[in-house]
This record gives structure tokens, sequence and C-alpha cells, in this order.
């Protein structure tokens, strides 16, 4: 028998880019990811070059954001330096839902089996390991690389949204629909993945999101401590070279401030989505 | 005569519901006399425990009073300030709700939900006489005292109802209102919990507003009835009236099928099942047998009959 | 009796948490690409030092001797000697530094907690009012600040600009040279963990707030709000008698996850203002790779984080009576 598919998922693209909040989120997002291709064509001067203004400068019409201790642009920095915050953060969101997606449903559905209260057990462990020391091992162990940090984030990740979708697959399970689909004699798999999955997806969309925020600020955290790709400028790291640098004691404020606003700015656009999908959510 | 204890006059609610505007309560009209027993009769959506809401101002606050008044002792309580109503709640008026509500703070003990229920009312009194208050209140509803020092979720559905029965008579109210006091619970406990309150309204002649979606139950407690549907009042009289000889169609349909059900012969009705309430005409008019014209487009208005001692509130019947 | 059955189950994951603890501490250095034997001995030692972490350690010898030995380590407390501050061992630099990382990240989680139950509570109780938009849009904002950096602006604004607060250190060093009493030392050290602290502080508040804002939203659905409202009594005596312990009990099993965050945030504020505790020392020891310190390090932060969970957890079932009895 064919029950109709609901195409409410298709809506909530639109509902979310015409609001206010939605709207206003996605353009910023839109804009630091595009800006670091069109950087050419605002600044003339590239990220990494050295010596291309006096070292140490503050803010002038040559260089806007002023210079750092080597000599290079802070301004072109800034436009660039948020496209790593924003890969890494919607890659290690997007693994982490998959894993969410294979952990959480198991965990929800088999909860009073064995088999569902040892993952939840593993999942708990996982959650109270705290994150940036046992990021920092590994990514010490690791290497610098972009797909290194998406790999170190996506573990640390996991475990919190897993238990939020994990129990409400807990209270699903026993609605009336599973029950039914139960004494049809549907196999398990088909009903995690037909009949509960399409319940938790806004559930799983609107954790993703609150995972990307995660990823952003830990991403520009394990940069600043000087872990992040040496060959490629992004706002962490250049919080890592102002710090190295004596920056701070000497209140560079143009070389520190910037980075830092970038990352808020971030991070805010992709809590306004967030905060946009719960009302989706809630009204429709 | 004496002015009623309660009247509630042309009260109409409308909820607001995802920007959708639904009239829950329409056009409600009647009278409560001190020491009278009222049942509040009408299926789930009728609007009565709305209205019992509206009664003691806790209606949500997507709740809109579009118009009417509800007047107790002669003050509109809808008009009333916070202040105000802290000399009303509890101590004038009281509200059993839903057996199936959880009613009580989980994490405080019974017996100092009621010793802090009681102080907030009489400051001045002293511990013994609080103490000496609350223990007798908890054996007038037939339970032990070593009650009091458990947690409300070590108490089963039964005894929790008892408790809240027992807080709604601590200050001796005028009104109390029982809102499906014993839905979910077995029908022993049903029928015990439905005599202590018939008991102890009649010792304290407390008024009584009994509401319910089984006339049955009413029976037991109440000589007078109110029959609602779809928001407002369809027929009122004396119980036994009523059920021997309905007036209105609704309450015609009400008790042929609780006979039906009695003698065994319940049949599927020839009409539509659904249970769509209009909201042109009158409210019952989609399910009326007797259905006409005029009932799909006019609201009728509520008549006495029967030398005044009905009231209903369809086109069949004229003054 | 339930609360016997609880404690016994937290105590049983303590038990788990530390096992796995315990294994991942010892795969990684030895499974991390790289050779093992450079994680635990580096060539600037002496050769007598070197051997004798190499029999400590069995880093020469098959994997399960080598498990025996460690975990025989753990216990006596030997985590090796450190590359960075060579000769000293591990176990020590972790004495001096533990201890301020446990007052700088308690006082932290304390404090935050009790401002955001109070602001969330409040915040939930005027929903969609002015006072609540704001208080969330504060909390969006506290939560999308990036805590290193929130302690580098800090530092430079008061620190190095305004110099109304020192950039370093958790006392001034001159105090041990004068012997000045207690009073003083302990203005001292709140001077220098001043800003450490509300750096770190400001995304727990913004985190704290929201939850605590809707715990008590949906507190407030409950059935026996309303009944409380039928009771009559006023809303300051609900919000505070009834509404605030009911709402606030998942918070407290919130602070407990926060835990493993809450030590993130004190590695990077304390490395950002140089305050000597465990964060720093973690900081330090990843910038001149000093493997036997990272690998101490992170083992006895992760015990502490394990040991205050439990206590929380314990704490839950004292509180809510729902496990106790």
């Amino acid at each position: 028998m064919e029950i109709p598919k609901d195409n409410r998922y298709l809506k909530i693209p639109i509902y979310l880019l015409k609001s206010v909040k939605g709207g206003l989120g996605f353009t910023v997002i839109l804009t630091f990811s595009i800006l670091p291709f069109l950087r050419s064509f605002i600044v003339k001067y590239n990220p990494q070059t050295v010596g291309v203004g006096l070292p140490n400068q503050p803010p002038s019409y040559a260089h806007l954001l002023g210079t750092t201790s080597l000599g290079q642009d802070v301004f072109s920095q800034f436009i660039s330096g948020g496209l790593i915050p924003i890969i890494v953060g919607i890659l290690t969101g997007i693994f982490t839902s998959f894993l969410v997606i294979i952990i959480a449903l198991p965990m929800g559905y088999y909860s009073d089996k064995l088999s569902g209260k040892f993952i939840a057990l593993l999942t708990d462990i996982f959650l109270v390991i705290p994150t940036l020391p046992l990021i920092i091992i590994l990514g010490v162990y690791l290497g610098p690389s972009v797909f290194n940090q998406v790999f170190v984030l996506t573990l640390i990740s996991w475990p919190f949204p897993t238990r939020i979708v994990s129990s409400q697959v807990m209270s699903l399970k026993e609605r009336g629909f599973i029950l039914s689909a139960k004494a049809c004699g549907a196999s398990d798999m088909k009903i995690m993945f037909e009949e509960i999955l399409p319940n938790v997806t806004t559930l799983i969309i609107s954790n993703t999101i609150l995972v990307i925020i995660f990823a952003i600020l830990f991403q520009t955290a394990i940069s600043f401590l000087g872990l992040g790709d040496p060959t490629q400028i992004d706002w962490g790291n250049m919080l890592y070279y102002a710090e190295q640098s004596g920056a701070i004691a000497n209140g560079e404020w143009w070389w520190v401030i910037p980075p830092g606003i970038g990352i808020m700015l971030l991070a805010f656009s992709f809590s306004l989505l967030f905060l946009r999908i719960e009302e989706i959510m809630r009204d429709y | 005569m004496s002015s009623p204890l309660l009247e509630v006059k042309n009260l109409t609610i409308s909820y607001k519901i995802k920007s959708k505007i639904v009239d829950v309560v329409k056009d409600v009209n009647f009278k409560l006399n001190k020491g009278d027993r009222l049942a509040i009769v009408g299926e789930s959506g009728s609007g009565k425990t709305t209205l019992a809401l509206a009664i003691l101002g806790l209606l949500p606050k997507n709740a809109v009073v579009k118009s009417g008044e509800i007047l107790f002792n002669g003050i509109n309580l809808l008009k009333l300030t916070s202040n105000q109503w802290r000399d009303i709640r509890w101590r004038k008026i009281a509200m059993i709700f839903q057996a199936s509500m959880n009613g009580l703070d989980p994490v405080m003990k019974i017996g100092d939900q009621l010793i802090e229920l009681y102080i907030y009312h009489n400051k001045y009194s002293s511990k013994e006489d609080v103490k000496e208050k609350i223990v007798e209140i908890i054996k007038k509803v037939n339970l032990s005292p070593t009650v009091l020092n458990l947690y409300p979720h070590e108490l089963s559905g039964g005894m929790k109802q008892r408790i809240i029965i027992a807080s709604s008579l601590l200050l001796n109210p005028d009104l109390l209102i029982a809102d499906e006091p014993t839905t979910a619970l077995d029908v022993i406990t049903q029928s015990e919990i439905l005599s202590l309150i018939k008991r102890i309204s009649e010792e304290r002649n407390i008024t009584l507003m009994f509401i319910t979606h089984d006339i049955s139950l009413a029976s037991l407690l109440c000589k007078k009835v109110l029959i609602m549907y779809g928001g407002t009042n369809m027929e009122e009289g004396e119980l036994r009236e009523v059920i021997s000889n309905p007036l209105h169609p609704y309450t015609k349909h009400l008790i042929s099928s609780l006979l039906e059900i009695e003698n065994g012969t319940l049949t599927q009705s020839k009409k539509d099942l659904s249970t769509y309430i209009s909201f042109s005409g009158c409210p019952f008019n989609l399910r009326c047998p007797y259905s006409d014209d005029i009932c799909k487009i006019s609201y009728p208005k509520p008549i006495m009959v029967n030398d005044n001692s009905r009231i209903v509130r369809c086109f069949l019947y004229k003054r | 009796m339930a609360f016997k059955g609880y404690v016994v189950q937290r105590v049983l994951f303590f038990t788990y948490s530390f096992i796995i603890l315990l294994l991942l501490n010892f795969l990684i250095p030895r499974f991390m690409p790289g050779n093992p034997v450079s994680r635990f001995v580096n060539p600037l030692m002496s050769p007598q030092a070197q051997h004798q972490i190499l029999e400590q350690f069995g880093l020469t010898k098959p994997i399960y001797i080598q498990f025996i030995l460690y975990v025989k380590n753990i216990f006596t407390g030997n985590f090796g000697i450190s590359f960075l501050y060579y000769p000293t061992p591990v176990i020590d630099l972790i004495e001096q530094r533990l201890p301020w990382t446990l007052f700088l990240t308690g006082t932290a989680t304390i404090l935050s907690a009790l401002i955001g139950i109070v602001l969330g509570l409040i915040a939930a109780w005027k929903e969609n009012s002015k006072l609540d938009n704001m208080l969330v849009f504060i909390s969006m904002m506290l939560r999308s600040i990036p805590t290193f950096w929130l302690g580098l602006v800090l530092l430079i604004l008061f620190g190095v600009t305004l110099k109304l607060f020192p950039t370093s250190g958790y006392f001034s060093t001159s105090f041990i040279i004068y012997k000045s009493n207690v009073i003083v030392f302990i203005g001292n050290v709140l001077r220098h963990t001043f800003l450490p602290l509300i750096t770190l502080m400001a995304y727990l508040i913004g985190g704290n707030l929201l939850i605590m804002r809707a715990s008590t939203l949906s507190t407030l659905k409950e059935d026996y709000v309303t009944m409380l409202k039928a009771f009559g009594y006023n809303n300051r005596k609900i919000l505070y008698s009834h509404v605030l312990k009911n709402a606030s009990l998942p918070m407290l099993t919130n602070i407990g996850i926060q835990m493993g965050y809450i030590i993130s945030g004190a590695v990077l504020v304390e490395a950002v203002f140089s305050y000597p505790g465990m964060g720093l020392l973690i900081y330090q020891a990843v910038l001149a790779r000093d493997y036997p310190t990272l690998q101490g390090a992170f083992f006895i932060l992760t015990l502490s984080v394990l040991i205050a969970l439990l206590i929380v957890d314990i704490l839950y079932g004292i509180l809510d009576p729902r496990i106790r009895r």
C-alpha cells in the first residue's frame, strides 16, 4: 500500500530563505564562502605574500586593515580567512549526520535490548571525554591538514546529537504507526529507515546546524593553537601568528579583532538559520 | 429569589491556533444558584473545559474572550486584577482538574504542598493548627496521614485525585468545579471518588459544577444538567426530566445511544457519522435528523419552554 | 532503594569510562603514525634516563607486558619525564598546575550556572517580551564568540591598553618575596583570575541561559503550574518556589555534559592569559611536542571530568525525589 509522501521537506529551503533570519544568515554565509574566490578583484594583495607593506602597521588607505608582523595585508587575509572554517564546518556537519543516523536509529530502536544499551553506553562515554585535549592529542599525532581536522571534529561531535535523536527515536517507536508497521511484518531495518527516519529528519537537520557552529568554533581554536594547516591562511591561523609575534602586547587590534568578528558573524549566521528552522518546525 | 452564585452571560471565547481563529465557546448562558449541583455534559471538543478554565481566569495565552460576562456574586470575573484573584481563587472557587493531569509539584512532599497552600491563605495560623487541619482533611477523603510524607510519584492516580479533592476543600470554597475528575481512573475508584464528592458537597453545602462527557455519571451526582455541543449550551433542565424527555435533537441522539448500549441494540446510524461541528448556523445541523434550511444559516437562541422548567436552543421550539 | 541502584549504575558508568580512558591513553601513543618510542624518550635525555624510561614502560617488550607496566605506572602516578621541562617528572608538573585549573573551571561552572539559571528563568517567564528577546539575542552572541579570541580582546583592552588587570600568571611573584598575608594574596589571585574567568564564563552563560529558558518553558506547560495558579499563588511564588527547582534539574544534567567542553575552554583561556594551569601546560606541550606531558595531562584531566561527572550525577539523584525513592 502506497502512503503518499510528505512534500513538506521540499518546502523547507523556501521557508528558510524567505524569512528575515534565514535570509540574513544565508547571505552572510554565502558571502564569506564566495568572497575568497573574488579576492583578487577586491584587493590587489595576496594574503600570504610577505612584505607588501611595512610590518605591524595600523590601517591605512593602502592596507585597509593594516599589516601583520611579516608585512602581509590583513584585509586580504580577512577576506579569504573564512573559507576553511566554512568548509571544515560543513563537512563535519555532513559526516556527523551520517554517523548520527546510523548510530542513533538502532540506539533508540533497540533501547531496551543489550545492543541498544551498549551503544548508549559508548555514546555517553565519548560524550564526556574532554574535547579539546583529545583533538590536540590526535592533531599532534596525525598532523595538520583540513582532512584531519574534519576527521577529528566529527569524532568529537557525534555523541551529542546522537543522544538527542535517539531519545526522539525511543519515543517514536512506541507510537501507533510503528506498531502497525510491525504488525504488517515489516523488518526492523525497513521500519527504522522508512518510518522513523523521515520523522526525525528535521531534528537531525537542526542538530547538524548546531554541529556546524560548534565545528567552526573548534576549528578556529585548533588553528589558533597552531595545529591548523600552515600552508593556508584562515582566521584561526591569523590569531595564532598574531599571538606568536606579540601583537597582543603591542596592542595591534587591527590584526586581532577582524578574524574574531568574522568567526562571530559566521557562527551567528548559522545560529539564525537554526532559529529559523526551529520556527518552521513549530509553525508548519 | 436570591441572586445566583454564578451567572454566565453570552460568553464567547476563541483560540488562536497557528494564525487561525476558532470559536471554542460560543454564546454560553446559564445560572448556578447556591446549593445547586449542576452537571455540564458534552463530548470532547464541546468547550466544557474551556468554560471551566475561564471561570477561574486560567485560560492559556492564545485564548481571547470575545464577549460576555462571568458573574460570581455579582462580580465580573473576566475583569479581575491579579490581586483580586488572590481572594477568589481556591478560597471562593476551587477546581478539580482531570484525573490524568499531574496537578502536584513532583519534587515536593504532599504534606509540604498542603501546608504551603494553607499558610498562603491563612498567614497567621500556628503550626499545630495547620497540621491539625491538614490531617483532618486527609482523613475526610479516606486517606491515611502517612501519605503526607510521600512524594506525588509514590501515589496511585486515585490517591492523587483524593489529595486534590482534599486540597480543594481546605479553604472551604463556595463553588467547586470538578472537570472530568474520574476519567482515566478504574471503575471502582471512579465510584469511590464520585460518592466522596457527593457526600462532601452535601455535608458542606458546596455548590457543585460537575463537568463530564458521561451523562450517567452525572445522574449519580447532580440534579440539574446543561448539555453542551459545539461550544454552546443546547439544553438545560432537571436531569431526570432531560433524560426521560429529551427535547433537543442532540440530547435525543445522546440518550438514545445510551439506551441502545444498555439494551444491546446499538446499530449503525443511518446518517453520516462525521463529527463535524458546523461553523455556520446551528453547530449541530450537519448531524441533525430534523435540520431545515434555517438551521444551516441562522444561529438559534436559547428559549424557555415547558413552564420555564427547560431551556432549549433549537429552531424546533417556540416560546 | 531505587537510589542505591542509581548510584551503582553511575559508579559502573564511571568504571567503564575509566577503562576506556585507560585503553585510549595506552593505544593512542602506540598506534598513531610515528615511532612509539619517540613518544616517551627524546634524544636530549641522558642515556641513563632513557634506559630507565624504556624499562619502566617496557617499550621494547611485547604489547601485553607494556600494558601491565602501563597500568602499574598509572596507579603509581608515573607518567614519565617531561621533554619540555626535563628533568621534571610529568606528575610533578600536574600536581602544581591542577589545583589552579580546578579553581578556574569550578568557579566558572558554578557562577555561570547560577547566572544562567536565574536569567533563563526570567526570560522564559517573560517569553517574547523585550527583555526575553534581548536575553536570547545576547545569549546567541555569547555562543558565537570564539573563547580564545574574546580572551585576546579582553587582554588587549584591559590588560595592555588600560592596564587594569595583570596579563599573566595567577599571582604576582613579587608577593612571594614580600610574604604578605592571606587576604592580600587572595585579592591578588582574584585580580589575576578575573579576566580568564569572565572569558570562560561568557560562552557558558549563553548556553546555560538558553537551556534553562527552554527547560522553564516546558515546565510552565506542566499541569501543576496551572494548578498553582488556581491555588491563587502570585507569579513570584510560583516561579521561585516551584518552577525554579523543577526546571533546574535538567540543567544539572546538562552541566555534567558540559564539563568536557569547559575543559576545552580552560585550555584556550589559560593559553591566552598564561594562567599556569593544566591548560597552559597542554598548550606548551603541544608546541614543544612534549608527548609524555600531553599524555599525562590528558589522562588526569579526563579523570577529573569523570569524577566531577560522578559527583554531579549523584547530586542529581539526591535532589530529584523521583530517583531518591
